[in-house]
């Protein structure tokens, strides 16, 4: 009889002990797990959307030098008096991408395209896009380029990606000018 | 056993804690000092488009946010260095006098294409 009763005890104390590992172990996981995100995505997607807005507004400025080009750029700006200058547009088109990026103090990957109302590309003189060569714009070449969207699987996977649209005045027209930065 | 297994546990997380609160102290350091370069990179832009007469006294801490940096001027480039990594911040031509460095710095422009730090 004895026996028996101190082998039921020792079961309860078995299945207590399993519980409450399973317990403990699955509390230490989420935290870690909590701990890990906290650190990671909010603040890489923060630091997203700060160095979009930076490249944004360094490229809707005049830039300095105003008259800059490739070999003296400090930052390249594509306005002159609040309108696009197509001839900075093109220099910063035509700027290597490794030598841009450093202009716009950012660690991360961008991507700035000019689209009409339709939702088109603009293209300036053979070109579609500032900023990451990784990414395939789709256009078409005959008679002339015609850049239609920019085509992001290229790039995939990425953590996390901001998309900010500013207005930007163009001869006549208003064009909006789409930042794209992902890590 | 189970307070063994469990100290195992806590050490892990704790270390895995550790690793990532460094990492990202660091990497927020590092963006602070980008960010004051930039703001100090703009301060000479600026001081270089104005008329002459212009004048400005900025004051560079010994440390920001209690990071440790050093500040340095190349004759293309402000330098700001923290610890290994130098962070390069491009400045306008045509400026002349002692390079920026920590405490008073007055900015003045002198001449259409010069602009003087003392």
């Amino acid at each position: 009889m004895r026996r028996r009763r101190s082998n039921k005890k020792s079961q309860v104390w078995v299945s207590d002990y399993t519980i409450s590992l399973l317990l403990f172990v699955l509390a230490v996981l989420l935290s870690v797990k909590i701990v890990i995100n906290s650190f990671s995505a909010d603040t890489q997607f923060e630091e997203l959307k700060t160095d979009a807005s930076k490249i944004s507004e360094i490229l809707l400025s005049e830039g300095y030098p105003p008259d800059w080009h490739n070999e003296s750029v400090i930052r390249p700006g594509v306005l002159t008096a609040k309108r696009l200058n197509a001839t900075k547009v093109i220099n910063a088109m035509n700027m290597s991408y490794t030598a841009l990026r450093p202009k716009f103090q950012t660690a991360y990957d961008f991507l700035v395209v000019f689209e009409e109302r339709e939702g088109n590309l603009t293209g300036f003189d053979g070109f579609c896009a500032i900023g990451s060569p990784d990414v395939v714009i789709i256009n078409t070449s005959i008679p002339v380029l015609d850049c239609h969207a920019p085509d992001f699987t290229s790039i995939l996977p990425y953590d996390n990606m901001v998309r900010i649209s500013r207005l930007v005045i163009n001869g006549t027209d208003i064009l909006r000018m789409v930042t794209y930065v992902w890590s | 056993m189970m307070i063994g297994l469990a100290m195992i546990v806590i050490i892990i997380f704790i270390g895995v804690i550790y690793y990532l609160t460094y990492n990202y102290s660091e990497e927020k350091n590092i963006k602070r000092l980008q960010d004051y370069g930039y703001s100090l990179q703009s301060e000479l832009i600026l001081a270089s488009q104005v008329e002459p007469g212009y004048e400005r006294v900025i004051t560079i801490p010994d440390r920001i946010n209690n990071i440790e940096y050093t500040i340095s001027q190349t004759p293309n480039d402000l330098v700001l260095t923290y610890r290994e990594a130098d962070l390069l911040f491009s400045i306008p031509p045509g400026i002349t006098g002692s390079p920026l460095s920590k405490g008073s710095n007055i900015i003045r422009k002198i001449d259409e294409d010069i602009v003087s730090i003392s």
